[in-house]
């Protein structure tokens, strides 16, 4: 076992550092080392008394970044969305230390994610550490230390994994992306509604009307 | 012992860089894993089919540039000392792929140094076992494109804290050295400046200019 990952680990940190998108190196955690991080570690860390969030990425923890930004924004979103599924009994949404394991060994923390409930076999929210499936939309709200690379990487698991959707606000250049597909999107200025699309039909918002509310 | 080393890590790879100083990625090897490294993962490397140098601080191999260009001059300066050395049987003299134990986990190979009679074994194998715990007189440096000034700090900081008593560290870009005899005391050798042996090794001189021409094509004298 620790051989096979040893053949596939990279073999410098400049290796790394482009596998898992050039992430700032502060917020690489060196314990456990490189390459031996494991579901445990993310855990421990997200019950521990100063609770961190890591991802889980090719055995490395990286700490999401969160700014005062992008958790008003993402905290307002989760509100929206929870107006809309709870009446509905749609799901259930998760705000950002909702940790979903996208494939063993890869643990990602979307900003916000949403699971329906009619994908979830007895309709019953499944408890774990982790969300129990792979949501149905994520969304990520971009902070000044997030980088290109990172989240390109981060669209390519989700869209693996099966999710969906996936929504990324950019609080700077007033947009949000919406991603069918790792290389599939449509851009929406600040003003232009969002919908729902398949996963949550009936549901919209826009870009403009969240940073109002954060104001 | 695994834990030990473990917890000796530093949190972030942010603080790791600031404690080994600003090392190119590409030079951090990641196997085995950071913080866990020793000095057999050294000797196998060293001994590995394509060869390749890496010092170990910290539980970390990091990995030794070498330039055709800075192997030369390095050999070059190693091969002055001897002539040295020999003619007035002071010690000896490691080219660049002596690897040496200055303490327990640290691990460097200087490129060329100077370890005198009396810092040697008295009798019987003057470098026992595959990495020695030898601490040199005078270590030097040929700088590379990819050494970085945190780095080379740091690098200062181990000799001068294990007994080295004076460090040089030629740059072949500008084709001159810094001559230090603590970490933070340097002393700038120009162009036409001389690398002196001082009390390491008194009379020995060696003018740069003399070692950089050394490195171009010269007229063959007829004869």
């Amino acid at each position: 076992m620790a051989s096979v990952a040893d053949a596939a680990a990279p073999e410098t940190f400049a290796e790394l550092l482009q596998r898992i998108g050039n992430v700032p190196l502060e917020r690489i955690r060196l314990r456990p080392p490189p390459g031996t991080a494991t579901e445990k570690d993310v855990i421990a860390a997200l019950e521990a008394a100063d609770k961190r969030l890591y991802e889980l990425v090719d055995g490395v923890l990286v700490e999401k970044d969160m700014s005062e930004e992008s958790s008003i924004l993402a905290g307002i979103l989760v509100g929206l969305l929870w107006n809309f599924v709870a009446p509905r009994k749609l799901g259930w949404v998760y705000p950002a230390d909702g940790a979903v394991r996208l494939f063993p060994g890869l643990v990602r923390i979307p900003d916000v994610s949403f699971l329906r409930r009619d994908r979830v076999p007895d309709g019953k929210r499944p408890k774990a550490p982790f969300i129990g499936l792979v949501p149905d939309l994520a969304v990520e709200v971009l902070s000044p230390a997030n980088r290109a690379g990172e989240i390109k990487r981060k669209l390519r698991d989700y869209f693996l994994a099966g999710i969906r959707v996936v929504w990324v606000i950019n609080p700077r250049a007033r947009a949000c992306d919406v991603y069918t597909a790792p290389d599939r999107k449509k851009r929406y200025s600040a003003g232009q509604p969002i919908d729902g699309g398949d996963v949550l039909p009936g549901f919209q918002f826009t870009l403009k009307e969240l940073m109002d509310r954060a104001e | 012992m695994a834990t030990v080393t473990e917890t000796d890590l530093p949190e972030t790879f942010a603080e790791l860089l600031d404690r080994i100083g600003h090392v190119p990625p590409e030079r951090i090897r990641l196997r085995p894993p950071l913080g866990t490294a020793t000095e057999k993962d050294v000797l196998a490397a060293l001994e590995a089919a394509d060869k390749r140098l890496y010092e170990l601080v910290d539980g970390v191999l990091v990995e030794k540039p070498m330039g055709t260009k800075e192997s030369y001059i390095a050999f070059l300066i190693a091969h002055q000392i001897q002539l040295f050395v020999a003619q007035h049987d002071l010690g000896i003299v490691l080219p660049g792929d002596g690897a040496l134990r200055l303490r327990l986990g640290l691990v460097r190979i200087p490129d060329f140094c100077f370890i005198p009679w009396d810092r040697l074994p008295p009798e019987g194998e003057l470098l026992p076992g595959a990495i020695a715990s030898i601490v040199p007189m005078l270590a030097g440096e040929v700088l590379s494109e990819s050494n970085t000034k945190t780095e080379m700090a740091r690098k200062l900081k181990d000799y001068f804290g294990a007994g080295v008593q004076i460090v040089w560290m030629i740059d072949p870009k500008t084709e001159t050295a810094m001559v230090y005899t603590s970490a933070t005391r340097g002393r700038s050798i120009g162009k036409d400046g001389v690398l002196e042996g001082g009390k390491v090794l008194p009379g020995f001189t060696l003018p740069l200019k003399d070692l950089f021409a050394r490195t171009r094509r010269r007229k063959r004298r007829s004869s």
